[in-house]
C-alpha cells in the first residue's frame, strides 16, 4: 500500500507547511487528483496524487511543517507492499518507512515541536542512496543511530548552516585501506643522467646516418646448420688447422664469398650523392667483435681470394688484435659487407643496421638444437637438428627483394650442404 | 490591435475556430494535417500535464510547463522537413515530441536521469540549451555550414532557432542575428514571445515589438499568432522556404505562457489572473477542436477515442518516468572527451573504487 | 627541416590543414584580407577564398558560437581570438557550450574545433592585450588546452589540434611569434605529451609558451654556476603530462614552475598540488612558482617588473636549494 511523500516542489526546498487537505480518510482518489495544498518557501502549490485508490491514513495535519521526503498520506491502491507503481529502490524505502510504525504511533518523520527530526529523511531523492550498497540507512526506528550525535547532544549540530541529520556520516561508513608512500622506504628511484661520451656519440651519428640514408629492409631464413657443426668439428681435428680460428663464423665467411660471386649487387656501395653504384671486386668482410674496448668491427680483406686455412688464420689474427686493443686502421677500414654473430648473445634473429657505405649485413642467429622437419624415403618426421637463422638487412634502394632472396637462398644452400661449394 | 495595426499578428484561425484569410499567408495543408495538428497539440498538452504532476509526485526535479504554447509548435511540426535542423528551447517539448524525441529522453533531463539523451542527427532536434539564448548562435553556424555545402542554386535544408522574449535581450541572440544577416545564413529565427521571462514582462525586455527588431539587423521580421497552428504553419513554412532559398528571417510567435516558468515558480507573486483569463480564451487546442468539429473533420467519437489514447499516453508517461535508469557517474567521465589523459582516468578509478566500497562497522563495533 | 618563424609555422600549418581537408575553416576578426593582426592567416584568403576564410562580425561569443554550429554540421572550424583579453566575451560559449557538448549529448556529439589565442605579454601592448588566461580553461572539463613554445611545436600542435575530434584551445606566445626555428617534417610527439627540451640533473623547470625560452636562458646561466637544470616544455596544460613531470621530479627532486599567468590558482598551483599528492615527501624542496604577481597587468613600460624573467627563475632555484 503506497504512501505519498512530501515532494520538493521547488529545487532544493527542505520542508513545506500543509495549508489544506482536499481529501479525508475513506475518500477515493484518481491519479493526479489534488490531495492537498502546501506552502513552501517559494509558493503555494497543489499536490496531485500519484495513485488511484482509497485514502487510508493521513499522517500530518493542516498547519504542520513537514520535511521533504516524509510520508503524508497512505493510499490503498489495492497493491501489495511491493507495488509495481513504486518499484524503484528509493520508493521501496519510502514505503517501508511508512509501514514500519505501529498504528497510532507518530511517524518518526512527522514534524516535532522543536523542529528537530529523528532519523534521516529517507524519501528525499537528493539524499537517497545511489545503489544497494550505498550509504543510505535503513529507515526503521532502529536506524536512528546515524543522527545520533545530534540527538544525543540534544541540539542540532552545524547550527546556522542547515543541519541535515541524514547527511552526518554514520559510524558504519565506507572505509578504504590507504597504502601511501612514506618518505622512508618508498622514495621513487632517482634516474641517473649519463654523459654521452665520444664513442657513444659517434655510434649514434653513424647508425642514424645509415638509417637516414638507406632504406633498410630485413629478410630472414632458417637453416639446418648440422653440416656446419660437423665441418667445424672435422676441421678442428685436422693437424693443418691446429691452432687456427675455426668457428661457424669462418664457414659463413667462406660461404658468403662464394654466394657473392653470383650475387655481386650484395657487395656494392651507393653513396646517395653519387649517381653510380660501385660493385666491389674485393669482398672485405667486417665482423662484429665484442671486446673489452667496446664493439669493434675488424675487416677480413680480400676474403674472396682466401682459402679456408688462410681465412682462419686472418680471422684469428684479427680477433687477437681486437681483444688486445691493437687493431690498426687498415684492420677495420674498407669493409664492403658485414657479418654479426648473434649466437654469442643468445639471440635467434635481428634487424642489424648496415654500416658505412656497405649495402648489406648478415646476422647469424644462435646455433641450437631445435625440432626440424626432415624427409627420408618420402617420409616426413620431426627430429632434433642443429639449426640457425640468417637475417639479412639490405639497402632496398639498390638491392631488390628478389636479389636479396637469391643471395640468402644460395647462402642457405651452402650452409645446409657445404659440399655444394664444389660447384664454385 | 485593429485590423490595420501593423503589429497585429498573422492569424488564419480565430480563437472561436473560424478560418480567416490573410493577404500574404495561406494554410496549404490538407484535412489530414489539420487533424494531425490537433492530435499533436493534445499529446503535447498531456505530456505537459503529466510532467508537471510528476514533479509534484516527487519523480521529476523540475518541469517547464508549455501549456498555451502548443499552437506554433504544432504549426512548425507540420512544415518542418526531414533534412531541416531545429535548435529549440526546453519549452518546445510538444514540438520535440512531434519530431520523434522520445518521452523517456525528454523526462530524463528533468528527472536528473540524463542529459539531452536523444539522437540529434536522427530527430533533427539539437540538445536543449539551459543557458538562455546560447543556442541561436549554434543554429547560425549550422546554417552557415549548410550554406557551405551548397551546390548550385537549389534549395538547402533550413535551420530553425527558437528562443524566448527574455532571450531576445541576450548578447548571443543579438550576435546570432548580426551574424546571420551579415553571412546571409539560411536560418529562421523564431522568437517565441510568451510575454514573460519568469517574472519579467516582455516590456522589461523591449520598447518595440520584437519582430520589428529584425529590420535593424537587416532581415525581414513578421509577427504570427503563436496560438494559431494554421498561421504558425503558414508563416514558419514561408520562413523556412525563404531559408531554404538561402536567406535568414525572423518570426515572432506571439503567445502566452499559461503556466509557471517552471514548477519552482509561483506566477501568483507577479501577475494577476485577468490577462491569463484573456489568453485562456485564445487557447490553441480549443480553437482547432472547434473548427474541426464545425467542419466535421472530427466528431465526438473521435474525441472520445482521443481521450482514451491520451489516458493511455499519460499512464505511459508516468510509467516511463518511474522506469528511467539513472546515468551512472562513470559515464560523466567516459562521455567527457575522447582522450581524457591519465590523471582523469585515475580519478575515475578512484571514484568507482570509492563508490564500490561497502560501509563497514569501523570503530562502532 | 625548414627554418620558420613561429608565426609562419602556424601559417603553414593552416595552409596545409586547409589544403588537406576541405572541411577545415578559418574564422575570426580580420583573418581574411588582412591575414590576421599577427598575419597568422596570411595568404589563406587568396588560397581558399572567403567562404573558408571568414571575416566575422566583431563578437567573440558569436564567432565561437557559430563555430559550434559549423562543427555540428561536420566542419572543422579554426577560430582566431584576436588577443587574449578578447576571449572573455566568449566565455559562456567556450565553458558551457564548446566544452560541454560531448557530455550534454552523452558522448554522441563531439566538437572538432580549435580556438587559437595569442597570449602573454612582453610586447609593450595596451591593457587587455597581454593576458594569460589559460588557467580558466584548464579548470573546465572537456577541453584540450595547449601552448606552443617553438616553431616546430607551433606547426605540429596546430595540425594535431585540427585533427583532434574534441575542442582544443591553443595558446600562442605572441612575444615569440617572430623567433625562428627548425620545423621538422612530422610530429615527433603526441599532442598531449610534454617535451624535455634540456635534460638536467639538479632541478626541474616546468614552463610552456613564452617561458620555455626564459627557462632555457636561466638554465644556461645556472650551468655556469655549476647547476644542471632540466627544462620541460609542458605543451599540454589540459590534460597535463604528469608522467613526464613526475619522472623528472623524481630524478631532480626540485621543481620550479614558471608561467606568465598569475600565481594564484595558476597552472603552477595545480602542478604543485598534484606533486604534493602524488610524491609527498619525495622532493627535497617544495614546488615553487615563478609567476606574474597577483595584480592587474601593469602599464607596458614596467611589464618587465611583472613578468617572470630568467633571474627570477634562478632566484627560485636558489630558494629551492636553500631547503
Amino acid at each position: 500500500m503506497p504512501s505519498y511523500l512530501m515532494p520538493d516542489a521547488g529545487e532544493g526546498l527542505i520542508e513545506a507547511v500543509i495549508v489544506e487537505w482536499h481529501v479525508s480518510v475513506g475518500d477515493r482518489v484518481a491519479v493526479n487528483d489534488d490531495l492537498l495544498s502546501v506552502e513552501t518557501a517559494k509558493s503555494v502549490v497543489e499536490l496531485p496524487s500519484p495513485f488511484a485508490g482509497t485514502v487510508t491514513r493521513i499522517l500530518a495535519a493542516e498547519g504542520d511543517t513537514v520535511e521533504v521526503g516524509t510520508p503524508v498520506v497512505v493510499i490503498d491502491d489495492g497493491s501489495e507492499p511491493a507495488d509495481a507503481n513504486r518499484g524503484d529502490e528509493r520508493s521501496r524505502e519510502h514505503q517501508e518507512a511508512a509501514e514500519s510504525p505501529a498504528p497510532g504511533t507518530p511517524h518518526p518523520g512527522a514534524s516535532q515541536d522543536d523542529g528537530a527530526v529523528e532519523g534521516p529523511a529517507p524519501g528525499a531523492p537528493r539524499y537517497a542512496s545511489r545503489g544497494a550498497e550505498g550509504a543510505a540507512e535503513p529507515s526503521g526506528p532502529a536506524a536512528a543511530a546515524p543522527s545520533g550525535p545530534a540527538s544525543e547532544a540534544g541540539a542540532p549540530i552545524l547550527v546556522g548552516y542547515g543541519a541535515t541529520p541524514g547527511r552526518v556520516p554514520p559510524r558504519a561508513r565506507r572505509r578504504r585501506e590507504h597504502a601511501v608512500d612514506r618518505r622512508t622506504g618508498a622514495r621513487p628511484r632517482r634516474d641517473d643522467l649519463q654523459d654521452a661520451d665520444a664513442v657513444r656519440r659517434a655510434t649514434a651519428r653513424n647508425v642514424t646516418a645509415s638509417k637516414d640514408g638507406k632504406v633498410h629492409t630485413t629478410a630472414f631464413v632458417e637453416v639446418d646448420a648440422g653440416a656446419v657443426v660437423d665441418l667445424v668439428a672435422t676441421l678442428r681435428a685436422r693437424r693443418d688447422f691446429a691452432g687456427l680460428h675455426v668457428t661457424p663464423l669462418l664457414i659463413w665467411c667462406k660461404a658468403v664469398c662464394l654466394a657473392m660471386r653470383t650475387n655481386p649487387i650484395i657487395n656494392a656501395s651507393w653513396p646517395s650523392e653519387h649517381d653510380r653504384i660501385t660493385l666491389h671486386e674485393s669482398v672485405n668482410i667486417g665482423f662484429a667483435a665484442d671486446t673489452p674496448h667496446g664493439l669493434l668491427v675488424p675487416v677480413i680483406r680480400d676474403a674472396q681470394d682466401r682459402d679456408l686455412k688462410d681465412m682462419a688464420a686472418e680471422l684469428g689474427r684479427l680477433v687477437k688484435l681486437a681483444k688486445a686493443g691493437q687493431l690498426q686502421p687498415a684492420d677495420y677500414s674498407g669493409g664492403t659487407f658485414s657479418i654479426t654473430n648473434l649466437g654469442g648473445l643468445g639471440l635467434d634473429a635481428g634487424t642489424p643496421i648496415i654500416s658505412g657505405d656497405e649495402s648489406a649485413i648478415l646476422a647469424i642467429g644462435s646455433i641450437r638444437r631445435r625440432p626440424w622437419v626432415s624427409e627420408r624415403d618420402g617420409e616426413e618426421f620431426i627430429e632434433p637438428r642443429w639449426t640457425s637463422s640468417m637475417s639479412l638487412s639490405f639497402d632496398h634502394r639498390l638491392i631488390d627483394g628478389v636479389e636479396a632472396a637469391r643471395f640468402l637462398s644460395d647462402l642457405a644452400a651452402l650452409i645446409t650442404n657445404p659440399a655444394l661449394a664444389m660447384m664454385y | 490591435m485593429g485590423a490595420d495595426d501593423p503589429t497585429r499578428p498573422v492569424q488564419l484561425l480565430t480563437p472561436d475556430g473560424r478560418r480567416v484569410e490573410d493577404p500574404r499567408f495561406a494554410w496549404r495543408g490538407g484535412d489530414t494535417e489539420l487533424v494531425t495538428m490537433l492530435r499533436r497539440m493534445m499529446l503535447g498538452r498531456r505530456l505537459d500535464t503529466e510532467g508537471a504532476a510528476l514533479q509534484r509526485h516527487g519523480e521529476l526535479g523540475l518541469w517547464p510547463p508549455l501549456r498555451g504554447q502548443e499552437g506554433y509548435q504544432a504549426g512548425i511540426a507540420a512544415v518542418i522537413e526531414p533534412a531541416d535542423m531545429v535548435f529549440a528551447t526546453y519549452r518546445e517539448q510538444a514540438l520535440a515530441l512531434a519530431m520523434g524525441v522520445g518521452v523517456a529522453d525528454l523526462l530524463a533531463l528533468w528527472r536528473g536521469a540524463g542529459m539531452s539523451r536523444w539522437d540529434s542527427e536522427a530527430t533533427r532536434v539539437a540538445p536543449f540549451s539551459i543557458i538562455i539564448g546560447s543556442h541561436p548562435l549554434h543554429a547560425v553556424g549550422y546554417a552557415m555550414g549548410v550554406d557551405l555545402e551548397r551546390f548550385g542554386d537549389g534549395p538547402v535544408p533550413a535551420t530553425l532557432a527558437l528562443y524566448g522574449d527574455g532571450a531576445s535581450s541576450q548578447g548571443d541572440v543579438n550576435e546570432a542575428l548580426v551574424f546571420a544577416a551579415a553571412q546571409d545564413a539560411p536560418v529562421v529565427f523564431c522568437c517565441v514571445n510568451n510575454q514573460w521571462a519568469i517574472s519579467e514582462p516582455v516590456t522589461s525586455q523591449s520598447r518595440v515589438p520584437l519582430y520589428q527588431r529584425a529590420h535593424g539587423f537587416g532581415i525581414p521580421g513578421i509577427r504570427v499568432d503563436g496560438n494559431d497552428p494554421l498561421a504558425g504553419a503558414a508563416v514558419i513554412g514561408w520562413a523556412l522556404d525563404r531559408a531554404r532559398a538561402g536567406h535568414p528571417v525572423l518570426v515572432e510567435a506571439y503567445t502566452y505562457r499559461m503556466g509557471a516558468h517552471t514548477t519552482s515558480d509561483d506566477p501568483g507573486r507577479y501577475r494577476g489572473d485577468e490577462t491569463s483569463a484573456d489568453w485562456a480564451a485564445k487557447d490553441p487546442i480549443e480553437r482547432l477542436r472547434r473548427h474541426l468539429l464545425d467542419t466535421g473533420l472530427v466528431d465526438d467519437a473521435w474525441l472520445r477515442a482521443m481521450d482514451a489514447e491520451l489516458d493511455d499516453f499519460g499512464a505511459d508517461v508516468r510509467r516511463t518516468c518511474r522506469e528511467l535508469d539513472d546515468t551512472p557517474i562513470e559515464r560523466a567521465f567516459d562521455e567527457l572527451i575522447g582522450e581524457p589523459g591519465d590523471y582523469l582516468r585515475a580519478e575515475r578509478a578512484d571514484c568507482l573504487d570509492w563508490l564500490s566500497t561497502a560501509p563497514d562497522e569501523g570503530d562502532a563495533a | 627541416m625548414t627554418e620558420l618563424t613561429l608565426a609562419k609555422a602556424l601559417n603553414t600549418a593552416l595552409h596545409a590543414a586547409m589544403a588537406e581537408d576541405s572541411r577545415v575553416l578559418v574564422m575570426g576578426e580580420d583573418v581574411g584580407r588582412l591575414g590576421g593582426v599577427f598575419r597568422i592567416t596570411e595568404g589563406l584568403y587568396d588560397a581558399f577564398g572567403p567562404r573558408r576564410v571568414r571575416d566575422m562580425p566583431l563578437a567573440e561569443s558569436g564567432i565561437v558560437g557559430t563555430a559550434v554550429g559549423l562543427a555540428l554540421r561536420g566542419f572543422r572550424p579554426v577560430v582566431e581570438i584576436q588577443f587574449d583579453g578578447f576571449v572573455f566575451p566568449a566565455f559562456d560559449q567556450i565553458v558551457n557550450q564548446v566544452a560541454g557538448y560531448r557530455a550534454r549529448t552523452h558522448g554522441r556529439t563531439s566538437l572538432p574545433m580549435v580556438i587559437r589565442v595569442p597570449f602573454g605579454g612582453d610586447i609593450g601592448a595596451v591593457e587587455h592585450h597581454s593576458e594569460s588566461p589559460e588557467a580558466y580553461f584548464m579548470h573546465t572539463p572537456g577541453l584540450h588546452v595547449l601552448s606552443c613554445g617553438s616553431p616546430h611545436d607551433a606547426h605540429w600542435l596546430l595540425r594535431q589540434a585540427i585533427e583532434c575530434p574534441d575542442p582544443v584551445i591553443l595558446f600562442e606566445p605572441k612575444a615569440r611569434y617572430y623567433v625562428k626555428g627548425e620545423v621538422g617534417p612530422a610530429p615527433d610527439l603526441p599532442m598531449t605529451a610534454a617535451r624535455t627540451v634540456r635534460p638536467g640533473r639538479d632541478a626541474t623547470l616546468l614552463a610552456y609558451g613564452p617561458t620555455v625560452r626564459t627557462c632555457l636562458d636561466a638554465a644556461e646561466a645556472a650551468a655556469r654556476e655549476g647547476r644542471d637544470l632540466e627544462v620541460i616544455d609542458l605543451r599540454a596544460l589540459a590534460p597535463l603530462d604528469m608522467a613526464v613531470i613526475r619522472a623528472s621530479a623524481a630524478r631532480t627532486r626540485r621543481v620550479v614552475v614558471v608561467h606568465e599567468a598569475r600565481r594564484t590558482l595558476g597552472p603552477g598551483a595545480e602542478i604543485a598540488a598534484r606533486l604534493d599528492e602524488e610524491m609527498w615527501g619525495s622532493l627535497d624542496a617544495p614546488v615553487l612558482r615563478v609567476a606574474a604577481w597577483d595584480v592587474r597587468y601593469p602599464p607596458a613600460r614596467v611589464e618587465h617588473d611583472y613578468l617572470p624573467d630568467a633571474e627570477r627563475v634562478l632566484d627560485a632555484v636558489d630558494r629551492s636549494f636553500a631547503y
